[in-house]
C-alpha cells in the first residue's frame, strides 16, 4: 500500500508541472481541464479505500472542486499574461527606459507558442517528467523574468494586489525556486486577506530561506489571523531569535508586540 | 445621459445631414479643434433626430463629462456607438448612401470612438480602481436584443474596461461581426474583476450570475450557508470566534464555485470575506448576501438586509474619501487632520467601532431617518473644502442617495442635522487605516522591504540536509513536509487543531526548520514537485482537500 501510495504521489507531482505548463499555453482550457480532472480522479480512485460514500458518489463532489481550481489557475494565468502585455505595451510607448530585445513580450509569446506546438504531439498530463523549472525547458531568458518581477513589485508597491497576484504567480510557477516570486505571491495574498492561501505559500518560501525573519514574521502573523494562536507563538519565538540574530531590529520589536497580543496560554 | 434610458436615445436617421454631421465631427477631432461647444452642438444635433432646432441639452462636452465623472463618461461613450450603429445601419440600409467614402467617414468615427476610450483609461488610471458600473449598465441594456455590431462595442468596452486597448482597437479596426461567444467569453472575466472591486460591482457581478438561470441554485446555496451562520451561537460573539464563522464562508464560496463554472467563473470571493475577520462585519455581508440574491426572504429580512447595503455603501464612500485624503499632494496638514477626524466620526456614526469594523448589532439601532441624516452628513462631507476637487465623490455620493431614495422613501424628508453624539475618535490614526484595515498597511510594508531587496532575484539552492537522504526518500519526504503545509492549511477547516506542535515533536524543534531540512534536503526540487505543492495547496484551498490529504498520505 505505502509502494502505492508513493507511486501515485509521484504521479501527481509529475501532472502537476505538465497541467501547470499546459494551462499557461492554453488559450481555451475547456477540454483539457476536464481531461486533467479525471486523471486526478484516477489516482485518487487508486487510493480510495472508504467504502460510504461510494467512490462514484465521492468522485461527483469532488470533480468540480478540481475543475474549480483548475479554471481558476487558468484565468489567473490568463490574466498575468495581459497584464504583462499591457504594461510592457505602456512601458514601451513612455520610452523611459530601453529593454532588451529578451526582455520582450514577444519573446514570450514564442515560447509558449513553441511549447504549445510540442506538447501537442504527445499525451500532456502524464508525458511530462522533467525535472527542470518551466522557464528552463522553455527557454524563457532572465530579462524577461526580470522585467515581469519589477511590473509585479511595481503593481504591489501601488496597491493593485489582485494583479499583482497573478503576475507573481506566473512568475512562480515559471520558476519555483526564487524566493521573491513566491514570497510575493504570498504577500498579495496576505494583504487581501486571504490567510489561509498566504500561509500555504509562506510555508512553501520557508524551504528557500527558513532563516529570514520578515518571512517568519509574516507566518506568525497569518497564524495568528487564521487563529492558530500556538503556532503564531511559536513562530513568532521564532522571527524574534533570527531577527535578534541578523539584528533586524523592527522585526524584533513588532514580533513581540504583536505576540505579546495572543491570549495567555491556559495552564496544562 | 443614462443609457439605461431609452427614451433619452434618439434614432438619427442617415441622411446627407448625418453624414455631414459625421465629417464635421471627425475633421475638428482629428484636428483637435473640437471645442466643448462644438463637440456638444454636433451631438446635440445627431441625437435630436428629426428637428436639431429643438435639440435638447444632452452633454456639455464629452470631455468635460470626462473629467467630472467617469461612470457618465462612459455611459456617453455607450451613446457614442449608439450613434454610429444607428447610422451605420441606416447606411446599410440606403443604397445611395452605401459609398466607399460613407464607409471611411464610418470607420473614421468609431477610431474616434477609441480615442475618445484611451482617455477614459488615462482618466481612469488617475483613480485606484476602475469604475465598471457604466459597463454593467451597457451590457445590461443591450444584452437582450444582442447584434452584431453590439457585439463588437461590448467587446471594446470591454477590453477598454480591462485595459486591453490593444485587443480593443484591434476589434474596431478589424470587423465588427464578432460571434456572441466571443462576447461572453471576453465578458466572463470582467465578472471576476466585478467582485475584485466595490461592493456595488460585486452586486452587479452576483445580479449577472443570477440571471443566467441558476438563480434559485445559487440563492439556495448562499441562504443555506447564511442560515448556518446565523445560527451558529459562537458566530455572535464578536472576537475570537469569527475563524469558525470564516470557515463556513469558505465552504459556501467553494459550493459558489463549483455552481458557477457553467456560468461565471466567481474567482474571487475573497473580497467577500477580507472584511469579515469581525462578526459585525460578517453579518453586514450576510445581510448583503441575503439581498443580492434571496427570493424568499420576509419583508423584515429584505428591510434588514436593505439598510445594511445602504451602511456598506457608505463605508465604502467614506474608504473611498479616506484615499483621497490619504494620497493627496495639494491638501494642507490641517485640511487632512479634519479630514480625518470628520471620516473617522461618521465612520461610528453609522454603527463602526475603534478598529473600523461593524459593530454585530449596530443594524437594530438604525432607523429609516437615520440613514437619511447619515446620508446629508455626507452631502456636507463632500462640501467640506478638504473635498473640492474630488471627482470620485459625486457617483458615490449619488449611489447612496439613489440607495437611500429608492429603497427607504421618505428617509430624506425625515431627517435631521446629525446629532452630536459622544464618541471618541481614536487619536494616532489615520481615516485611511481606519477604513482599509491597519493590519493590511503593515503587511504590505513589511513585505515591500523584501520585495526591494533585489531587482533581479534568482534561483536559491536551499539549505542542504544535514543526514544524508536516501535515495527512495523523496516521496515520503515530500509527502512529511507538504503535510506540513496540508496539516497547516487543513487545521483552517479544523480537522487537526495543533499541526505544528503534532509535526515539531521534539522540543527543539522549530517546525520551519523541520520543513526546510526535509524537503529540499533530497535535492528534490524539480517542476513537478515544486509546482506540485504549490497545486496541492491550491487545492486545499479550494476546498478539494481530500484528494490532496489523500495524495500526501495523511
Amino acid at each position: 500500500m505505502v509502494a502505492q501510495k508513493e507511486e501515485v504521489q509521484k504521479k501527481f507531482f509529475d501532472s502537476s508541472g505538465a497541467i501547470v505548463a499546459a494551462l499557461l499555453c492554453a488559450q481555451d482550457a475547456k477540454g483539457f481541464i476536464e481531461s486533467a480532472a479525471t486523471y486526478w480522479l484516477q489516482l485518487e480512485k487508486e487510493l480510495y479505500d472508504a467504502s460510504s460514500p461510494s467512490f462514484e458518489e465521492h468522485a461527483k463532489q469532488l470533480s468540480p472542486e478540481i475543475q474549480g481550481y483548475l479554471h481558476t489557475l487558468h484565468d489567473t494565468l490568463r490574466r498575468a499574461q495581459n497584464i504583462l502585455r499591457a504594461q510592457f505595451a505602456a512601458q514601451d510607448k513612455e520610452k523611459k527606459h530601453t529593454f532588451a530585445k529578451e526582455a520582450s513580450f514577444a519573446v514570450w509569446q514564442e515560447a509558449i507558442a513553441s511549447a504549445w506546438k510540442n506538447m501537442a504531439r504527445k499525451d500532456v498530463i502524464t508525458g511530462m517528467q522533467d525535472t527542470r523549472s518551466l522557464q528552463e525547458i522553455w527557454n524563457i531568458p532572465w530579462p524577461f523574468m526580470d522585467r515581469s518581477y519589477q511590473v509585479a513589485v511595481s503593481l504591489f508597491d501601488q496597491g493593485h494586489y489582485y494583479d499583482a497576484h497573478a503576475v507573481f504567480m506566473l512568475l512562480h510557477f515559471l520558476s519555483p525556486t526564487v524566493f521573491a516570486y513566491v514570497f510575493g505571491e504570498a504577500s498579495c495574498q496576505h494583504v487581501r486577506g486571504n490567510f489561509f492561501d498566504a500561509l500555504a505559500n509562506y510555508l512553501i518560501a520557508t524551504q528557500l530561506e527558513p532563516e529570514n525573519p520578515v518571512l517568519a514574521f509574516q507566518l506568525a502573523c497569518c497564524y495568528q489571523e487564521l487563529g492558530e494562536q500556538t503556532s503564531a507563538r511559536l513562530v513568532f519565538d521564532y522571527a524574534i531569535e533570527c531577527a535578534e540574530r541578523q539584528q533586524v531590529v523592527n522585526i524584533v520589536e513588532r514580533a513581540k508586540e504583536k505576540k505579546s497580543l495572543l491570549p495567555a496560554l491556559k495552564a496544562a | 445621459m443614462s443609457v439605461n434610458s431609452s427614451s433619452s436615445v434618439a434614432s438619427p436617421t442617415i441622411d446627407q445631414e448625418g453624414i455631414n454631421f459625421l465629417r464635421n465631427f471627425n475633421s475638428q477631432f482629428a484636428s483637435d479643434r473640437a471645442s466643448p461647444d462644438a463637440v456638444a452642438q454636433i451631438l446635440r444635433r445627431a441625437l435630436s433626430s428629426t428637428t436639431p432646432s429643438e435639440s435638447r441639452p444632452f452633454i456639455v462636452t464629452l470631455r468635460q463629462v470626462a473629467k467630472r465623472d467617469d461612470v457618465e463618461f462612459r455611459d456617453g461613450i455607450a451613446e457614442l456607438i449608439r450613434i454610429a450603429m444607428h447610422l451605420e445601419n441606416g447606411m446599410l440600409r440606403s443604397r445611395a448612401l452605401r459609398t466607399n467614402e460613407n464607409r471611411v467617414i464610418i470607420r473614421t468615427f468609431k477610431e474616434n470612438i477609441v480615442n475618445l476610450l484611451n482617455t477614459a483609461r488615462l482618466l481612469r488610471s488617475r483613480s485606484e480602481e476602475p469604475t465598471l458600473v457604466g459597463l454593467c449598465r451597457f451590457h445590461d441594456n443591450i444584452a437582450p436584443n444582442v447584434t452584431s455590431m453590439q457585439t463588437m462595442c461590448a467587446r471594446v468596452l470591454a477590453f477598454a474596461a480591462t485595459d486591453r486597448m490593444e485587443s480593443a482597437q484591434a476589434d474596431v479596426a478589424t470587423t465588427p461581426f464578432a460571434a456572441l461567444q466571443d462576447y461572453l467569453s471576453t465578458f466572463r472575466p470582467l465578472g471576476i474583476q466585478l467582485i475584485e472591486y466595490g461592493s456595488n460591482e460585486r452586486a452587479n457581478a452576483l445580479a449577472y450570475v443570477r440571471n443566467a438561470n441558476q438563480r434559485g441554485a445559487i440563492a439556495g446555496r448562499i441562504r443555506g450557508a447564511s442560515q448556518q451562520l446565523a445560527t451558529l451561537p459562537e458566530f455572535a460573539n464578536a472576537d475570537g470566534n469569527s475563524r469558525l464563522g470564516q470557515n463556513l464562508l469558505r465552504h459556501m464560496q467553494s459550493r459558489l464555485h463549483a455552481i458557477g463554472n457553467d456560468i461565471i467563473r466567481v474567482n474571487d470571493l475573497d473580497a467577500f470575506t477580507t472584511p469579515m475577520r469581525h462578526a459585525g462585519d460578517l453579518l453586514m455581508q450576510r445581510k448583503y448576501l441575503l439581498d443580492a440574491v434571496s427570493t424568499t426572504a420576509s419583508d423584515e429580512e429584505r428591510q434588514v438586509a436593505k439598510r445594511a447595503v445602504i451602511l456598506m455603501k457608505m463605508k465604502e464612500f467614506l474608504r473611498e474619501a479616506a484615499i483621497h485624503v490619504a494620497t493627496s499632494t495639494s491638501l494642507s496638514d490641517t485640511d487632512k487632520a479634519t479630514a480625518n477626524r470628520q471620516l473617522i466620526r461618521m465612520g461610528l456614526m453609522i454603527g463602526m467601532d475603534p478598529t473600523g469594523h461593524f459593530i454585530p448589532d449596530c443594524l437594530q439601532h438604525v432607523s429609516v431617518s437615520d440613514l437619511g441624516t447619515y446620508a446629508e452628513e455626507i452631502e456636507r462631507l463632500v462640501s467640506s473644502p478638504w473635498a473640492r476637487g474630488w471627482q470620485q465623490a459625486l457617483p458615490l455620493r449619488s449611489e447612496i442617495a439613489l440607495a437611500i431614495t429608492r429603497d427607504a422613501p421618505g428617509a430624506f424628508a425625515s431627517s435631521t442635522q446629525m446629532p452630536e453624539l459622544d464618541v471618541t475618535v481614536p487619536e494616532n490614526i489615520s481615516a485611511f487605516q481606519f477604513f482599509s484595515d491597519g493590519a493590511a498597511n503593515d503587511t504590505a510594508q513589511a513585505a515591500q522591504s523584501l520585495l526591494h531587496r533585489t531587482p533581479t532575484p534568482r534561483p536559491i539552492q536551499p539549505p542542504s540536509q544535514p543526514t544524508t537522504p536516501q535515495p527512495s526518500s523523496r516521496l515520503p519526504t515530500l509527502a512529511a513536509v507538504t503535510g506540513g503545509v496540508a496539516a497547516a492549511a487543513y487545521s483552517a477547516y479544523g480537522i487537526l487543531s495543533t499541526p505544528l506542535v503534532a509535526l515539531s515533536t521534539s522540543a527543539s524543534s522549530i517546525p520551519i526548520r523541520i520543513a526546510a531540512s526535509t524537503i529540499y534536503g533530497t535535492a528534490a526540487t524539480g517542476l513537478g514537485t515544486t509546482l506540485g505543492l504549490a497545486v496541492v495547496g491550491g487545492l486545499a484551498a479550494y476546498g478539494a482537500a481530500r484528494l490532496g490529504m489523500r495524495l500526501l498520505g495523511r
